[in-house]
């Protein structure tokens, strides 16, 4: 698994201006693409963004132990997945303490269209929602995918499978009906 | 069926995903966000032992007797303490005096007071300690001296019990949410000073995956991990332990953690 945070290794500190320029490279080169692919996994433009400049605070902060500053944009892409998973966590908690839920899928909208397709994805568990987001829109690779989310490869595609197995019943369901 | 689910699914996430985030404003909030970051950092190098003091430095003690343990908490300050000085072993207040109980415990889920960033010290180790995170300092002796419990600082992302369960914080897990860090900073005597246990520094780093679910003795509660490390940082041994509130998070709650530890400075040793 790709670390940049190592146990035997200690990270040269970048000089501030190199951060910066850095991470303002980064920023323009990523920002939007991020914001998108939160996005996609949130159902919310709002906290997408929000995530998104949460990363690169984060990414900011702790710069000077980033080991291969060329990979950071791989890094910053799993804090947003990681980000994003924790909210989905966090709004079904609050959801089943309150009785209430953030942004719901729309389940009544037409899974044979481009819609109701995105909102059958919003509708799968958050590392189902995580991965077919990456796999599809991103066009990342299995071990790419496994990479961003911490996992396997075969955790990836056993979830991409019964993913697209849930998709796909909507699809035909649809399809027949 | 599965090429063209595939295809419509591509297409389907494409369009959803078509639009423009303001850019420029996004820019312009980071750049803000960090001028106060570097801000912060100036005026943390510049402030003396005095300021420490005025700015806010405070601490509690627990327990009236001088001779084993006192406990020196974030919250509900009732006297103020120079940096560069040791802890006191009396209390400070009558309020204070006579009372040998542990603060009572807050329930778990209690909200954490918002504040601000605080500058804390004691025992010649200071931490800025950001805001919403509670901490205090527990006076024991060190892990060798044997008999007493050790001397540890223990902050979290989270509101603490402070519970004298234990120099690791095994009273404090319990109440960890998912996005929360707690960071136990346990002092060892001089003798442990370089030896090849504590041969590392401060500030190496953490690396996610190194943290586990079973690095606990008496065992955590699911879902989290935990890392231990043993440094010596000027001429000062000290043990570092870490849990995090989910393991599954472990890639975003190890940066929070490594923030705070780089914030972290341990004066000589006597």
């Amino acid at each position: 698994m790709e670390a940049l945070w190592s146990g035997d290794k200690v990270a040269q500190p970048v000089a501030g201006d190199d951060r910066n320029t850095h991470v303002a490279h980064l920023f323009n080169q990523n920002y939007s693409g991020l914001c998108r692919l939160a996005y996609l996994i949130v159902g919310d433009r709002t906290q997408a963004e929000e995530l998104v400049m949460d990363a690169f605070v984060r990414t900011l902060s702790s710069w000077a132990t980033v080991r291969d500053p060329e990979r950071a944009d791989a890094y910053l892409r799993r804090v947003v997945v990681n980000l994003c998973r924790s909210r989905l966590r966090r709004r079904h908690r609050e959801g089943r303490q309150r009785n209430l839920a953030g942004p719901q899928p729309d389940t009544s909208a037409d899974p044979g269209d481009d819609v109701g397709l995105w909102q059958a994805v919003l509708a799968l568990p958050a590392a189902q929602r995580c991965i077919v987001v990456l796999y599809y829109y991103e066009d990342r690779s299995i071990a790419e995918v496994a990479t961003t989310m911490g996992c396997a490869d075969g955790t990836v595609k056993s979830q991409l499978a019964k993913a697209r197995s849930t998709l796909a019943r909507r699809f035909n369901e649809e399809g027949d009906g | 069926m599965t090429e063209d689910l595939d295809q419509r699914l591509r297409a389907a996430l494409r369009r959803a995903a078509d639009f423009d985030p303001d850019v420029a404003a996004a820019r312009e909030r980071l750049e803000g966000l960090r001028r106060a970051r570097r801000s912060r950092r100036i005026a943390l190098t510049t402030t003396t032992v005095v300021a420490l003091a005025t700015l806010g430095l405070v601490i509690r003690m627990q327990g009236g007797d001088t001779d084993s343990v006192g406990l020196v908490a974030g919250q509900e300050p009732t006297s103020t303490m120079a940096a560069s000085s040791t802890v006191p072993t009396t209390s400070t207040s009558s309020a204070e005096a006579g009372s040998d109980a542990a603060p009572a415990q807050p329930p778990c889920g209690a909200p954490t007071a918002a504040g601000m960033e605080r500058v804390i010290s004691a025992h010649g180790v200071s931490a800025v300690v950001p805001a919403g995170w509670d901490w205090y300092f527990f006076e024991g002796g060190p892990v060798d001296d044997g008999g007493r419990l050790a001397s540890h600082l223990h902050v979290g992302s989270f509101e603490l019990r402070k519970t004298e369960g234990g120099s690791l914080g095994e009273g404090e897990w319990q109440c960890m949410g998912d996005d929360d860090v707690f960071v136990a900073l346990i002092f060892f005597g001089p003798d442990s000073a370089g030896t090849p246990l504590f041969a590392h520094s401060l500030r190496q780093e953490l690396d996610p995956d190194m943290f586990s679910p079973r690095a606990s003795p008496g065992g955590l509660p699911p879902g989290q991990s935990a890392i231990q490390a043993f440094f010596t940082e000027n001429g000062r041994a000290f043990m570092l332990y870490v849990v995090l509130g989910s393991h599954e998070d472990r890639h975003t709650l190890v940066p929070r953690v490594e923030a705070f530890l780089a914030g972290i400075t341990i004066a000589p040793g006597p």
